[in-house]
């Protein structure tokens, strides 16, 4: 079916819509209103007459509030009792189980901000200052303590008082009690709420950190000194901070401390459970600045690794248009990270054969999706001319657009929420470079570096273009080929997608006008394989239509 | 009268202009609750919560955002209704197991051809999240900014949602059969 036929359709529905005759009685709607109105006013009366002195029980919302907990009793006993007796006991019975609540929250309060202050170890005089703090105090002093307030809103909500309570105390966890917490959410966290987790913790965590670092300074000159060497109360200092899953850190100019919680050694088991889209912002908390002044602090493959984790964290948050501090500092930093892979680092001078090697590496998938492009143009322009003019003129923005590509065009969503990646003419032509590069060099290395994504991408190029060498070098002894349907070219699939976070199972969806000869869609089932190097490689296990 | 004054006398409590109103909207409001996956039993109530709702909030409206709100309220009115549904649903099936759930076919009576009725339930099964850019992008020829401000989303990701609606709801017509393949 074609756009034009599509259209038609829409247009033709559309048509039959508008046909439909509408059913509503505006009058109806009026009256809903004034009946609505009465029943509110009856119930102010009720109250005016009741306390007329007490200017908040004339809010509609409040008598709103009595009504929503009281309404049919109200309605019913109003004919059998004096109205104003019977709701005078009931206000007064809820008036009581607020100041009930209010003297146990106290307590509460009270207990949580000590234990809190005594875990982190820090004195009440900067305690106080900490915003986590200073916003539960808000929380607890102008919002749980002003009656009116939160009589209206529960009104609204029956339980509002334990959100409230549960809302006050949780602003002041620790962050390692922040991190603990995960365990209470569901196994495994879709990405919103590992995003929405990793929010409500950067901020606590991110005070807390600087208290530590601050405190640190002190210790500066005894800092290069041997661990055994360093004076209890620096020791004192450290294992607090690691209690909170803070590690002191050095970039090779300062000391500091950077929180860790997932790739520490004693990271808790439930950390798991975040979405691994969400990780890259973990990692460059841990890490900091992949520079030292305008040099890589790490080797150019560690670097590339690094960037490979922000990539998928930037390019799934950047199609939920996240743009916030965090993610516009990753952003930066990934952006500032490949303009010097690329172009080529001090220790990998440009065009060497290590620094080709990156490029290679890099356009064959295996330290991410967003530069395979540029580093496949500037390896061909390399080897047509001897220089490259992509690298010449590459930029920040250069890459920032790659990210943004791949994160509005080939990552997209599918009808399950999760992301599939979309089969158009730049994931060809970058697959056609892939194996352009193994088919020219039988380098089985290129394989081993390949994702399950990347697997599946190949295979279909390779098959579609009849090499059954090439596709049966990525297949298990177990599959089938000869069993396979025959397609020419990659372009009667539209999408790939996995069906398990651990890409085991991914689907190559396919047009609506191939489905004819091929079905909806193939699925391909993925394992691992030992090389003989001792590499593992991703291969594929079995193909089902 | 001109609509602006219309909202501006509503606004001021004037419950004729109010009327008048509903009476230029409320077909707009129908026909969305409707293609949402409102029964066509129940598009009056439906209907009747949103104009409540939006009586209530009159004050609050800027006027060339009204239609906006207007769409977000028969959102969320459509999305408490098939909260509802889904409920009861639960509950029936608790009560009786055996019993096959029986679809209404008042939709035979708002949509006349087979292959109106056809399309129709093939967007009903898109997730909403497809559903809702296509019904505001080709029945009430909603902008991709309008589109955009309704849903409370980016304007890439409308267009990314609309592509992939498209594409869904061809896959699904051809795989039904409904339409040819061209």
């Amino acid at each position: 079916m074609d756009d034009k036929q599509f259209d038609k359709h829409m247009v033709l529905l559309k048509k039959s819509y508008e046909r439909m005759e509408s059913q509503l009685d505006p009058q109806r709607v009026l009256q809903q209103i004034e009946v609505e109105d009465e029943t509110r006013e009856s119930l102010e009366s009720i109250n005016m007459v009741r306390k007329p002195s007490a200017k908040w029980q004339k809010s509609a919302v409040w008598i709103a509030s009595i009504a929503s907990v009281l309404l049919v009793g109200i309605l019913i006993s109003s004919y059998m009792f004096p109205p104003s007796a019977f709701v005078q006991s009931d206000e007064e019975k809820i008036e009581s189980t607020y100041e009930d609540w209010l003297s146990s929250l106290q307590k509460k309060y009270q207990e949580k901000r000590e234990k809190t202050r005594i875990e982190l170890n820090i004195p009440e005089e900067y305690f106080k200052k900490l915003s986590f703090v200073e916003s539960a105090e808000y929380k607890y002093n102008d919002k749980a303590k002003n009656k009116k307030i939160v009589l209206n809103k529960l009104a609204y909500d029956p339980k509002y008082l334990t959100q409230l309570e549960q809302e006050i105390l949780d602003s002041l966890h620790t962050p390692r009690e922040l991190i603990e917490r995960i365990e209470t959410y569901e196994n495994p966290m879709s990405f919103g709420e590992s995003r929405y987790f990793f929010s409500i913790y950067y901020h606590p965590m991110k005070e807390v950190l600087q208290y530590y670092t601050n405190e640190l300074s002190q210790y500066n000159k005894v800092l290069s000194q041997k661990k055994k060497d360093y004076p209890k109360e620096l020791n004192q200092l450290i294992a607090t901070a690691k209690k909170q899953y803070f590690e002191l850190s050095y970039d090779g100019q300062n000391y500091s401390f950077r929180t860790n919680p997932i790739f520490m050694k004693d990271a808790p088991v439930s950390i798991d459970r975040l979405h691994p889209d969400v990780l890259g912002y973990f990692k460059y908390l841990a890490t900091g600045s992949l520079f030292n002044g305008e040099d890589l602090r790490f080797s150019a493959e560690e670097s590339a690794r690094i960037l490979k984790l922000y990539e998928r964290t930037l390019v799934n948050d950047l199609s939920n248009s996240y743009l916030d501090l965090q993610l516009r500092n990753l952003k930066k930093e990934f952006e500032n990270g490949w303009l010097v892979l690329l172009k080529g680092i001090d220790d990998k001078i440009r065009y060497s054969p290590e620094h080709i090697k990156l490029l290679n590496d890099t356009a064959n998938g295996k330290y991410g999706e967003s530069m395979r492009l540029t580093a496949q143009f500037i390896l061909e322009e390399f080897k047509r001319e001897g220089t490259s003019k992509t690298i010449d003129k590459l930029t920040r923005q250069d890459i920032g657009i790659e990210l943004s590509y791949l994160s509005n065009e080939v990552y997209i969503e599918i009808y399950d929420g999760s992301t599939g990646l979309q089969i158009d003419t730049r994931w060809i032509i970058q697959t056609e470079g892939l194996y352009n590069a193994y088919t020219s060099s039988k380098d089985d290395t290129i394989l081993d570096s390949l994702n399950p994504m990347n697997v599946v991408s190949l295979f279909l190029y390779a098959h579609g273009k009849g090499d059954q060498e090439t596709a049966k070098r990525l297949l298990s002894q177990e599959v089938d080929l000869s069993k396979m349907v025959q397609f020419e070219g990659m372009e009667h699939f539209t999408i790939l997608y996995a069906t398990d976070a651990s890409q085991t199972t991914i689907k190559a969806g396919v047009k609506p006008e191939s489905i004819h000869l091929i079905g909806q869609h193939l699925t391909f089932q993925l394992g691992t394989v030992t090389t003989g190097n001792g590499e593992k490689r991703c291969i594929i296990t079995a193909i089902s239509e | 009268m001109e609509e602006a004054e219309l909202i501006a006398k509503a606004q001021q409590g004037d419950k004729d202009a109010y009327i008048e109103l509903i009476r230029i909207h409320q077909q707009t409001v129908e026909k969305f609750a409707f293609q949402c996956g409102v029964h066509s039993n129940d598009l009056a109530d439906v209907s009747q919560e949103v104009f409540v709702k939006l009586y209530r909030f009159l004050h609050q409206f800027k006027q060339d955002r009204f239609t906006t709100w207007l769409y977000k309220i028969t959102l969320n009115a459509t999305r408490d209704y098939y909260r509802k549904e889904q409920r009861q649903k639960e509950k029936e099936g608790r009560l009786n197991k055996q019993q096959q759930t029986i679809f209404p076919s008042a939709e035979d009576d708002v949509l006349l051809f087979e292959e109106d009725r056809l399309l129709h339930s093939a967007i009903q099964v898109l997730d909403e999240k497809y559903r809702h850019p296509l019904i505001l992008f080709y029945f009430h020829e909603l902008k991709y900014e309008e589109i955009a401000e309704v849903l409370n989303i980016s304007l890439s990701t409308v267009k990314v949602r609309l592509l992939r609606a498209k594409e869904q709801l061809k896959a699904s017509l051809i795989q039904e059969g409904s339409v040819e393949n061209g």
